[in-house]
């Protein structure tokens, strides 16, 4: 939604190679841009929390039955802290500019455990010769703050690029994205059943021990310890972000980015859990008649108990783990058109002078589990000298009816902004898949020319 | 022309205000009403032998009797979800004996708190004789059995014909349990 929206100073975060509009801004601290994005694919709130008279253990049965382990929930959230930029260049052509800023992020993915749920639904009974999937939990939580420059040249009538860098200081990251492993009941050859065990399970954590293990219950002091690792914070991480826009007529451009090529190393403060063993229990043998082997029912039961001991046995480590960020991508293809009658035109010939200009826009963001992806189509429209509004058609995981709006407002130099999307389900929230809200406030300078 | 252009926008900006306002009923105490009832089986003990194996030392050994030390019953998990115990035996004689196996569930004290016993039949011509026996343990018996923390397995060979060390047929015992429990 904001992506190409160049009157917004932060369309610019989405593609540090986009069109720059404005000799200069600086967002108003705190409030320059606010970002919420929650979804789930598959099912909503409002499936299984409606309330509707039926069973509520029933409507989770049969979302637990519908949701694939490819199902997902998704959350992300940003704060801009403070950003700015500004043009530069021999003053007849000021093609370069340069944007930096500090915001802070929240990304949460989860995927359907779809194989837990089921065990702890049904038990092992109805999935005899069934293996439990283990890697069916996989989730990453990221607390962090990303500071971050940028710079973006204006190469010549067509082509314009940018880069930007970007240090990552964690606050905290839970992870769990590499396990592996099975719990299956098969019919044995000496008992009823073989149970297998083949488990490989770890939780990586960093940034959370000290809060939990410290002396205090005071949440006010864990705030600070927080706050204390927004900028260079424990944790550190580097990344960078790549752009451009063509313009290949009058009318038509293209434009792309990558963002968030980059990792956060975990060191300190680290405490992972592992749960790593192969074990294979089809009983109990009680060795009757009095054999002569010497070893008892219970001898061998209290080996067996010492085995499952150790299968479940947890360990805790410090081992250091870098996780990479989650790479995005971004790509439209825009046609401008119907230029402003000239009796109207008091205004500047921005953008070649058309209102109105539609477009495909491309998005997919890599997961733990492959890439998540999402096609816009949009109609961009400048509706006054300094408002204009952009409505969009997106189709994603989420949904197949996903209808956006956003508008941009300039008035005495602020600019302020306002997008969200997903306006079909707006009679009822919670029936709503996916919800992105998108809003900020910035002082422009203007281009005279 | 730029009065209905501030309409449409004032449009706008209501719709989205109403998207942050319109819901449905939801009523996310539900989630208190929520039970889990899962059905675990789990493999318990097995046993094969051969005729032969009940003649030591020249003289029958018509009794046999083993026990194991459990915990499974001594955590709060299981005290409090477990609604239902159910104890499959599946027996195989081709022996030309008859045979009891009696399951006793004895407390801290070895006092007997619950009893039951499979029995399978006399193979005169050593053909297999499959026997399954299903004992279900449900509210009092079951809470009995709750308190268990020694299990005793003994197997009894009845009375009949004689047996030595060439006497063919072999006897199995397979079982299982099955568990129902109610988490909420």
């Amino acid at each position: 939604m904001l992506y190409g929206f160049s009157e917004i100073p932060q369309a610019l975060l989405l593609n540090p190679g986009g069109k720059v509009e404005n000799k200069g801004y600086f967002g108003i601290p705190f409030l320059s841009q606010i970002h919420l994005n929650g979804g789930s694919s598959e099912i909503s709130i409002y499936d299984i929390f409606a309330e509707d008279g039926r069973d509520f253990n029933v409507k989770l049965r049969d979302a637990v039955q519908q949701l694939q382990p490819n199902d997902f929930l998704t959350a992300t959230q940003q704060l801009e802290l403070f950003s700015g930029g500004f043009a530069f260049g021999p003053s007849y052509n000021k093609n370069k500019y340069l944007s930096f800023g500090l915001y802070q992020e929240f990304d949460f993915v989860g995927y359907f455990p779809k194989d837990y749920a089921v065990l702890a639904l049904e038990g092992n009974q109805s999935n005899i010769g069934k293996p439990f999937k283990l890697d069916h939990l996989n989730l990453n939580a990221d607390i962090l703050s990303v500071l971050h420059v940028g710079y973006n040249e204006k190469v010549n009538g067509k082509f314009t690029y940018g880069v930007r860098g970007k240090i990552y200081s964690s606050i905290f990251n839970v992870n769990s994205t590499k396990n592996k492993g099975t719990f299956t009941t098969v019919n044995g050859d000496n008992n009823i059943y073989e149970h297998i065990f083949n488990l490989d399970l770890a939780v990586r954590t960093s940034g959370i021990s000290s809060l939990i293990n410290d002396d205090n219950d005071d949440f006010s002091e864990d705030i600070k310890t927080l706050q204390k690792r927004v900028l260079f914070g424990q944790n550190l991480g580097l990344g960078f972000d790549i752009g451009f826009t063509y313009q290949i007529n009058k009318q038509w451009y293209v434009d792309g980015s990558l963002l968030d090529i980059g990792f956060i190393h975990h060191s300190k403060d680290i405490e992972n859990y592992e749960l790593k063993d192969d074990f294979t229990f089809e009983g109990i043998d009680p060795l009757f008649p009095e054999s002569n082997e010497g070893q008892s029912a219970n001898d061998y039961w209290s080996e067996l108990e010492e085995d499952f001991e150790d299968l479940f046995e947890i360990d805790t480590t410090q081992t250091q783990y870098t996780v990479w960020r989650p790479v995005k991508l971004n790509a439209s293809l825009n046609y401008a058109f119907g230029k402003k009658k000239l009796k109207d035109c008091d205004c500047l010939a921005e953008d070649g002078g058309f209102l109105n200009r539609v477009g495909a826009q491309l998005y997919a963001v890599k997961r733990p589990k492959g890439l998540q992806a999402a096609l816009t189509a949009y109609y961009y429209r400048r509706i006054l000298k300094g408002l204009s509004a952009k409505a969009t058609y997106t189709i994603d995981p989420y949904s197949f009816s996903n209808i956006g709006l956003g508008v941009s407002a300039n008035i005495l130099g602020l600019n302020i902004y306002l997008m969200a999307d997903n306006f079909l389900s707006y009679q009822n929230i919670y029936d709503a898949q996916n919800v992105s809200l998108q809003l900020g406030l910035n002082y422009i300078f203007k281009n005279e020319n | 022309m730029i009065k209905n252009k501030i309409v449409i926008t004032t449009f706008l900006g209501v719709l989205l205000l109403n998207y942050f306002s319109c819901t449905k009923p939801v009523d996310f105490n539900q989630a208190n009403t929520l039970v889990l009832e899962p059905v675990v089986e789990s493999s318990l003990i097995f046993y094969e032998a051969s005729a032969k194996d009940f003649f030591l030392g020249g003289s029958e050994e018509s009794v046999a009797e083993d026990f194991i030390e459990i915990d499974f019953f001594n955590n709060s998990f299981v005290q409090d979800n477990l609604v239902k115990a159910e104890f499959v035996f599946n027996i195989e004689n081709s022996i030309n004996r008859g045979y009891q196996l009696h399951i006793s569930f004895l407390d801290n004290a070895n006092q007997l708190l619950e009893r039951f016993t499979v029995n399978t039949s006399a193979s005169a011509n050593n053909n297999i004789i499959k026997t399954t026996h299903t004992e279900v343990f449900e509210g009092e018996t079951l809470q009995r059995i709750k308190r268990s923390r020694i299990l005793v397995f003994t197997l009894v060979m009845l009375p009949g014909e004689a047996i030595n060390a060439d006497t063919p047929g072999e006897i199995s015992v397979q079982s299982k349990g099955i568990f129902s429990l109610n988490i909420n």
